[in-house]
């Protein structure tokens, strides 16, 4: 089935003046204590106005890439800042967005961090030609067809849930990149599958009553902000993309002999196995 | 590979938390979190990948 391409307005988010309290006069006159003051994001198109992938300045730029992967046609939705140090590379979970970690751009503590974080396929502002397609290793080949179209050979990697998986699976078949890595509950374990085993658990012929259903338990469970998220899933995800995301992840979780290999990502910077070296903190 | 495995303090029951520490893997539970560290806690989220980055000299 073909995903259409979303609506949404690109620069949404603020940052900080460089004197600290400069605002839009519109805004300041209806929220007196604003202190934004310009966009964080500015909007690019395909190809945009930069050249080798490089982007001046450190403001962060968002641009839809036309990629192919498997055969499939992307516009993937990105958000990035460039610079000298290496980027870290945001992968999102299933159910959630980029804009999961936006707020990067507003962190003193990563004010000279380049970083990268898109949409995947099947959720947000990315489109894809087949959202049958789509499973945990397509979501692989397209962060490396991401990776590769962006520039960016070494990199950090933070990734939550479905984007941990990703991420672990991405370090691991590339093992000469991944500079560090921040797993945020990605899968491990068939214990980890709270969300995706309902794909099993509680099956259902027709991706969009599945869904519905998928939210409205997610909606009760008595766990910190599952409603919110709950909320806003049927705007971020599309139902078709569901079953082969959470087959997939069912599937690793069980048979993929995650753990093994989240423990034996090897250590760059001093040519060890992290197993073998248990305060190793280069 | 540094390596940092968060999770919420409602999911501090996972079963391989041990097996991970032993490891060398650091273990970031985020106070009044599940699995959305992002939208329960971003700023205790945040302040620890700043940290666990602050640490490394892996450029």
């Amino acid at each position: 089935m073909t995903d259409a391409a979303r609506g949404h307005s690109a620069a949404t988010l603020y940052e900080a003046s460089p004197d600290g309290l400069a605002c839009d006069p519109a805004l300041r006159s209806v929220w007196p204590g604003a202190r934004a003051a310009r966009p964080a994001f500015t909007g690019q198109g395909i190809g945009g106005d930069k050249e080798d992938g490089v982007s001046s300045g450190s403001r962060p730029t968002s641009e839809q890439l036309n990629l192919r992967v498997d055969g499939v046609s992307l516009k993937v939705a990105t958000v990035r800042r460039d610079g000298e140090l290496a980027p870290i590379v945001f992968l999102h979970g299933f159910g959630s967005t980029k804009e999961d970690y936006a707020d990067i751009a507003l962190q003193p503590a990563f004010a000279r961090r380049p970083f990268l974080t898109y949409d995947a396929p099947g959720c947000g502002e990315t489109s894809c030609e087949d959202l049958s397609k789509i499973s945990i290793p397509f979501l692989v080949k397209t962060a490396q067809t991401v990776l590769q179209h962006a520039g960016i050979r070494r990199f950090h990697l933070v990734g939550h849930s479905m984007g941990g998986l990703t991420a672990l699976l991405l370090a691991h078949q590339d093992p000469g990149r991944g500079l560090s890595f921040v797993d945020i509950e990605g899968n491990l374990a068939p214990e980890d599958c709270f969300l995706s085993r309902q794909a099993v658990t509680h099956p259902s012929d027709d991706d969009e009553s599945f869904f519905d259903d998928f939210i409205e338990r997610t909606r009760r469970s008595p766990f910190y902000s599952t409603a919110l998220y709950a909320a806003s899933l049927r705007h971020k995800v599309r139902p078709d993309a569901v079953r082969g995301i959470f087959e997939s992840m069912v599937d690793l979780s069980d048979h993929g002999d995650l753990m093994p290999k989240f423990l034996s990502l090897p250590c760059l910077a001093c040519s060890c196995t992290a197993n073998r070296t248990p305060r190793c903190r280069t | 590979m540094p390596r940092m495995f968060m999770y919420g303090e409602q999911n501090s029951s996972l079963s391989y938390l041990t097996k991970l520490s032993a490891n060398g893997v650091e273990l970031a539970e985020i106070p009044h979190s599940a699995h959305f560290p992002m939208y329960s806690n971003p700023v205790a989220m945040w302040e620890r990948i700043a940290e666990f980055h602050s640490r490394g000299k892996p450029d």
